[in-house]
């Protein structure tokens, strides 16, 4: 809704009332999904600029170069709002937009991943809302035919009420085929293709721009969930491939809809645009202008074209059993007028539409926070704290949810997403390592390191492939910012995630802003843990570094740091608050080491140290390989942060009998500490100081939450 | 030799076939959009990639096998042409009656999509890989395989890595471990040999699939 000082402005620079048509464009278009103009004012602190971005942040898509004139596109976006409300329609419809934007600049989307937050798994609605979220990622992105290369899962009862679906898509488009978001030439016309503009998703935008409270009853909110059909979608994506030759521009009917579209790539090519809201192709007779104007049906793409390519365009709309109509053209005003049944409706200068929100002041304050006080202590020697933690929902195995995305469709997967990131085959022959996510648990506890290290762990993922980083999107999912202490976190998160961007020289390329992520009741606030997900492209010339076990009687090395740091960790959370609370660190130094190692030394297989820390990842490991394995005394003697900690720039690599030496004098060369933890051996069974478990035994275990959760 | 490969609205496995198809020398594999009708006469044999045709909207392969390119297709059989069925593929032929039996929703009425064992049971058109082990993915709502009676003609089971037919190795409930089915010129098969056919994809199994039946059309 727009705010009293937003009505205030328009009156005063109109200088008169706004019509409805018009006051839904500002509605629209003032929201922060659509303005981040809570955000916008700190974009400058990323880093964005490399000799291998093609397209920075600002359209549907930021486009990285790879060699040989081809381009990745990525974006990262947020559905959180809707699937709150109608959980299978909501996050199928989240996973269209998001491929939608990658389209608009002309990519082929090759890859999907999904960054999930839910209540804990115990009990109905929030299993209801797993599971259908789950179908809905999987009916909508295995019909259109893009595989599912990772992304995350995360579980507290702070997304009870508010349940996070952020999706990335990534695409590939050859250099000269780039398409932009910009409105170039006068006298170019506005083909509106795809679904019929329906009375779906009416005000979706404004909806996702406000809390959820007690008076607004979900149920109620109904109409504002857009509904997908991905059929159509894989109709679009084909047209749209076929026909991208011709454009002028391109955007798709996202957030906002057809007027959000239109204006803002008039503004970008400093023009007007006029839209004749009765050619626009609709479900139903009955649908008034301003609907026209904002609807969010999905399935929708708006391209300008010169008039002169209108033929050639509709032959293979035509073809392809895609709708369309001629709803405007570009002009010189740079007005944005609409008529409707004969009437003008709307009359407003495009870049007031756009850039002419008054910014909100957004004080912030650090809120006063206790220290999180672990209550779930779980007894037992470090052994059995290991397997309790990997039992635990945080922990266990999303190998349930995987299988239910389609993983090898279009036949470019190298490695599928159970082990942290993918990896595709790109058609230049080099290897695209994909990954995302965050650590909600641990930016709660500290909003701008914790950003920065979870992002590290993200990046872990990407160089235990052999992957150097080359680019990053991020989607920030925080509570209201009217109030001080939520601006507060989303804030120091951005500065996390920039700090990160510029240490480590990954620009960032697109990104997305959900705020208003928490439920009003009369008695208290409900926000969700701060959850800034990022989405990081590498790329490497050869195949991927395992993430399996390839071999036995092999070692199996930590290499990096020794300790990791318990603030914030699955220890912290689950077993036990640590006593010595000192602040968190971040090396960039020592992560720069590891990472020039693990990118540039053929290691044969890695995996990162995730959630859980040392123990847990490396029984992890043992499992997805099934490779049995004996540790040595030095393992079994380490300390309870070398065991648990997390968030340090550590790793663990395989080596081969006939590699040892090389890589530990390669190691000793450059100062990276290693640890011979162990010996794998064929038989599936897990050794550890006269303890003896086997790996069917681990899985089952590791399996259980899932099963459960899902009802399997 | 000329190898149509079908592309219905929906259809989303034709751009990894005819990669696959076309690396084989000899063979030229041509996409046919489903009005295309003119185009199919002049095929040597048919391939139905996967997908989603028609949004598998009220089952799947229940629009696809109600167009004119089917009913075509119905016919190019009859005079000994071949035809390969790849998931949704398979789904078109059973729904058009060209191979019995039919194709439910999985068990877990969930998507499935991972890597699974079958073995050859075809000694025919498949002989050449009788009784061989073979490391395929799947990727499918509706794969479970159904029929009234044990049919013949049964092209390949679901099985663990030494062949056995296990109840652990069905990963849909398909009637006993059935993962593929032939009869006369038609086969079809829910795993999808094209994404098991390149060294990067993990398995090359895949490929000797393909290659028996490019062979086949030789013949």
């Amino acid at each position: 809704m727009l705010t009293e000082p937003e009505i205030t402005k328009i009156k005063k620079t109109l200088g008169r009332d706004p019509t409805i048509e018009e006051f839904s464009t500002f509605d629209a278009l003032w929201s922060e999904h659509c303005s981040y103009k809570s955000s916008k004012r700190w974009f400058h602190l990323f880093y964005t600029e490399s000799e291998r971005v093609a397209l920075g942040i600002g359209e549907g898509a930021g486009l990285i170069d790879v060699g040989e004139d081809l381009l990745v596109g990525l974006g990262l976006e947020s559905h959180n709002h809707p699937s709150a409300v109608d959980p299978f329609n909501g996050a199928s419809t989240g996973v269209g937009g998001i491929i939608r934007d990658i389209l608009s600049q002309g990519c082929r989307p090759i890859a999907i991943l999904d960054n999930l937050r839910f209540g804990l798994p115990f009990q109905n609605r929030q299993k209801l809302l797993l599971d259908q979220v789950i179908l809905g990622i999987s009916s909508y992105g295995n019909c259109v035919g893009v595989p599912n290369l990772g992304g995350d899962l995360e579980f507290d009862e702070n997304f009870e009420e508010n349940p996070l679906v952020n999706a990335m898509c990534v695409g590939v488009v050859d250099k000269d085929k780039i398409i932009r978001s910009v409105a170039k030439n006068s006298g170019d016309i506005l083909v509106l293709y795809g679904g019929k503009t329906g009375l779906d998703g009416i005000g979706g935008v404004t909806f996702a721009s406000e809390v959820f409270s007690d008076s607004n009853n979900t149920l109620e909110q109904r109409g504002s969930v857009q509904i997908g059909d991905p059929l159509t979608e894989k109709k679009l994506i084909d047209v749209t491939l076929e026909i991208s030759e011709h454009l002028s521009a391109l955007q798709d009917l996202g957030g906002g809809g057809l007027v959000c579209a239109a204006v803002e790539m008039a503004e970008k090519g400093g023009k007007g645009v006029h839209l004749n809201l009765n050619e626009v192709h609709t479900q139903i007779d009955d649908i008034k202008a301003w609907q026209r104007l904002i609807s969010e049906s999905q399935e929708r793409m708006l391209a300008i074209i010169n008039p002169a390519n209108l033929k050639k365009i509709t032959e293979s709309l035509d073809k392809f059993e895609v709708e369309w109509s001629v709803v405007g053209e570009i002009n010189e005003s740079k007005l944005f007028t609409a008529e409707f049944n004969g009437e003008n409706v709307a009359e407003l200068p495009v870049d007031f539409v756009i850039n002419g929100f008054p910014e909100p002041p957004r004080p912030m304050t650090e809120p006063d926070r206790p220290i999180f006080n672990s209550n779930r202590r779980s007894g037992g020697d470090d052994l059995q704290i290991a397997l309790s933690l990997l039992q635990s929902v945080d922990l266990a195995s999303r190998k349930e949810v995987f299988i239910q995305y389609d993983q090898h469709v279009q036949g470019n997967t190298v490695v599928s997403p159970f082990n942290g990131g993918g990896v595709l085959l790109l058609p230049n022959r080099k290897y695209l390592s994909i990954a995302s996510g965050t650590n909600s648990f641990l930016v709660n506890q500290s909003p701008k390191l914790g950003a920065e290290l979870a992002s590290l762990e993200i990046l872990h993922k990407i160089v235990s492939r052999g992957g150097t980083p080359i680019g990053l999107v991020d989607s920030l999912n925080f509570g209201n910012p009217d109030f001080p202490d939520s601006y507060w976190e989303f804030v120091e998160a951005i500065k996390g995630v920039a700090n990160f961007s510029q240490q480590l020289k990954i620009p960032v390329v697109g990104g997305n802003v959900s705020l208003y992520n928490e439920k009003q009741t009369e008695s208290a606030r409900k926000k969700i843990l701060p959850s800034p997900f990022i989405g990081i492209i590498g790329i490497s010339d050869q195949a991927p570094t395992s993430p399996v076990l390839t071999t036995v009687n092999s070692r199996i090395f930590l290499i990096g740091s020794n300790k990791g740091q318990l603030i914030g960790s699955q220890y912290h959370k689950q077993v036990s608050t640590p006593t010595n609370m000192k602040k968190l660190e971040v090396y960039y130094e020592e992560e720069q080491k590891l990472m020039g190692f693990l990118t540039s030394f053929q290691l044969t297989a890695a995996r990162h140290i995730g959630r859980g820390g040392l123990l847990v990842s490396l029984i992890k490991w043992l499992i997805e390989s099934k490779v049995g394995f004996k540790a040595n005394r030095a393992l079994v003697n380490l300390g309870v942060e070398e065991k648990f900690g997390e968030f340090a720039p550590r790793f663990l690599i395989q080596v081969r009998p006939e590699e040892e030496v090389e890589l530990k004098g390669k190691m000793r060369d450059l100062k990276i500490n290693f640890v011979d933890l162990g010996r794998t051996s064929s038989e599936e069974v897990f050794i550890y100081n006269n303890n003896s478990h086997t790996l069917k035994e681990l899985e089952e275990a590791w399996n259980k939450p899932m099963k459960e959760a899902l009802n399997l | 030799m000329e190898i149509g490969v079908f592309r219905f609205p929906g259809t989303n496995n034709e751009h990894e076939t005819l990669r696959a198809l076309n690396n084989f020398e000899g063979v030229s594999a041509n996409l046919i959009e489903y009005k295309d009708l003119q185009r199919i006469n002049d095929q040597d044999a048919f391939v139905i990639p996967g997908g989603f045709s028609f949004g598998d909207i009220l089952r799947a392969g229940a629009i696809a096998k109600t167009t004119e390119t089917v009913q075509l297709l119905r016919d190019e059989t009859l005079s000994g042409k071949l035809v390969f069925g790849i998931c949704n593929g398979f789904q078109i032929l059973t729904e058009a009656g060209l191979l019995p039996g039919a194709l439910l929703p999985n068990r877990h009425t969930r998507f499935v999509s991972k890597f699974i064992n079958i073995k050859i049971s075809d000694d025919k058109l498949f002989g050449d890989l009788f009784n061989q082990v073979m490391r395929i993915p799947i990727a499918h709502f509706e794969g479970n395989y159904w029929n009234t009676t044990r049919p013949d003609g049964v092209l390949a089971r679901y099985s663990d890595i030494d062949g056995r037919d296990t109840e652990d190795s069905n990963p849909n409930g398909s009637l006993d471990n059935i993962a593929g089915m032939v009869k006369n010129s038609v086969a079809g098969m829910m795993p999808h040999p094209e994404r098991a056919f390149f060294k990067h994809q993990g398995s090359t199994d895949g490929r000797k699939i393909l290659k028996v039946f490019v062979e086949a059309i030789k013949c």
